[in-house]
């Protein structure tokens, strides 16, 4: 049974319970959460990940919760515990799902360095990965909701998720978070997204969350090979620019944008050069969404035209 | 300058670490120190001279020697100056060591 085929009701007795199992590929949480509103905002986003009880391994055991004392008669607030400690300061109890998103990320940050995390959107078409790193503020989250919304496969929105044995990008999708301007842009740029509430008042802003699409959550288990790299900036009123990177600035960008490249060493400098090797590297300046996503289709159709009479040429 | 030993043989450098890794990247380099645990992308030039010295010690003679058969298109003279301080800079870096006599020849 999927999430979002079960009751409100019903789904937030199990959330206060025992909690839930959710399985979003590149890791496992045991989510709890006694927080009203949150159970509902939850459904709606995660509908289409089967509903599991708890049993098993999880990466990540994390639960949201009402922050006792006095203070929660006047103001009240929502903490993020995850293993039994709380790593951030607690949330305004309003502004629940921006927390428990930004502390699964945190999580993932700091536990899944069996994988190479590159700070990057991520999606596929026909099993090859389109990357997209960069910082945060350059419209990577934005973009790559556009693609998903244009029919790629969302992979991810933060997490290029490098399995190091062979370079296969691993899915992790997940709700994308969109901060104020995006949030009425995507609505704009595609009827069909799925945007889950506003939460206007949090740290970065008013925030909103786009649901992945129910092929993204159902192949969730199934890596792409990475094809192309491109480094996406944002500028207001700018003319759409595509211009190849090199090899070596490429490496450059990636080693320092990973969250783990210092910590796995040698098994990081392997899996980025590998990457960008095997993958054409561009970078995007861009204003116009469709535009970008027209630009970036066209890179990855371009490059499977030439792979093809590569392929031709080579019997 | 390196230190001669009048009349004795030129001063020689080798890669420092057999397990340096190091991926090529078009005309450039990517190279990582295992001991250092630090990354460095060489350009065309400093990832010419890395490459021999990870195959083989050798000297700014042979070095310059080996530039000037990679490059007998470009022209340009290649100055012993140039070598030195490059090889000065990977030393610094822990990528390369000076190695005695005929040591790895």
């Amino acid at each position: 049974m999927r999430i979002g085929d079960l009751a409100t009701s019903v789904f937030d007795r199990e959330m206060r319970g025992a909690g839930i199992a959710l399985d979003f590929g590149l890791a496992k949480v045991r989510v709890r959460a006694e927080v009203p509103g949150f159970s509902e905002a939850f459904r709606f986003l995660y509908a289409h990940f089967p509903c599991e009880p708890p049993q098993g391994f999880f990466e990540i055991t994390a639960s949201l919760r009402r922050s006792r004392g006095l203070r929660r008669h006047v103001r009240p607030q929502v903490e993020f515990v995850v293993d039994g400690e709380r790593p951030f300061e607690p949330f305004p109890s309003d502004t629940h799902v921006p927390l428990f998103e930004w502390g699964v990320n945190f999580c993932v940050a700091r536990r899944c360095n069996h994988r190479l995390l590159l700070h990057a959107g991520a999606v596929a078409r026909d099993g090859e990965a389109v990357l997209l790193p960069a910082l945060p503020g350059t419209g990577k989250s934005t973009l790559t909701a556009a693609l998903a919304a244009r029919g790629f496969r969302l992979l991810s929105d933060e997490f290029g998720a490098l399995r190091l044995s062979d370079g296969a990008v691993l899915p992790a999708p997940r709700p994308i978070a969109l901060k104020n301007e995006s949030i009425e842009l995507m609505r704009r740029f595609s009827k069909d997204v799925a945007l889950g509430p506003t939460f206007p008042k949090t740290r970065k802003g008013s925030v909103a969350h786009l649901a992945p699409a129910a092929e993204s959550v159902a192949r969730r288990h199934e890596p792409a090979r990475p094809v192309l790299l491109v480094f996406p900036q944002f500028v207001r009123g700018a003319a759409l620019a595509v211009e190849p990177v090199r090899r070596s600035r490429a490496f450059a960008r990636l080693s320092t944008n990973a969250f783990n490249y210092e910590l796995l060493g040698p098994a990081a400098f392997d899996a980025v050069g590998r990457l960008v090797q095997e993958c054409n590297c561009y970078s995007l300046v861009y204003d116009d969404l469709d535009g970008a996503v027209d630009a970036i289709a066209t890179l990855l159709a371009r490059r499977g035209r030439r792979s093809h009479a590569g392929a031709t040429s080579g019997h | 300058m390196p230190d001669r030993t009048p009349g004795g043989p030129d001063p020689r450098w080798r890669a420092c670490h057999p397990t340096i890794r190091s991926v090529p990247l078009d005309d450039e380099l990517a190279v990582f120190n295992p001991v250092s645990w630090e990354t460095h992308l060489l350009n065309p030039g400093g990832a010419q001279v890395f490459e021999v010295l990870l195959e083989r010690a050798a000297s700014i003679r042979e070095l310059r020697a080996e530039l000037e058969a990679l490059r007998a298109d470009e022209g340009e003279p290649i100055r012993d100056e140039q070598i030195e301080a490059l090889l000065a800079e990977l030393e610094d870096l822990g990528l390369i060591t000076r190695v005695s006599g005929d040591a790895d020849r």
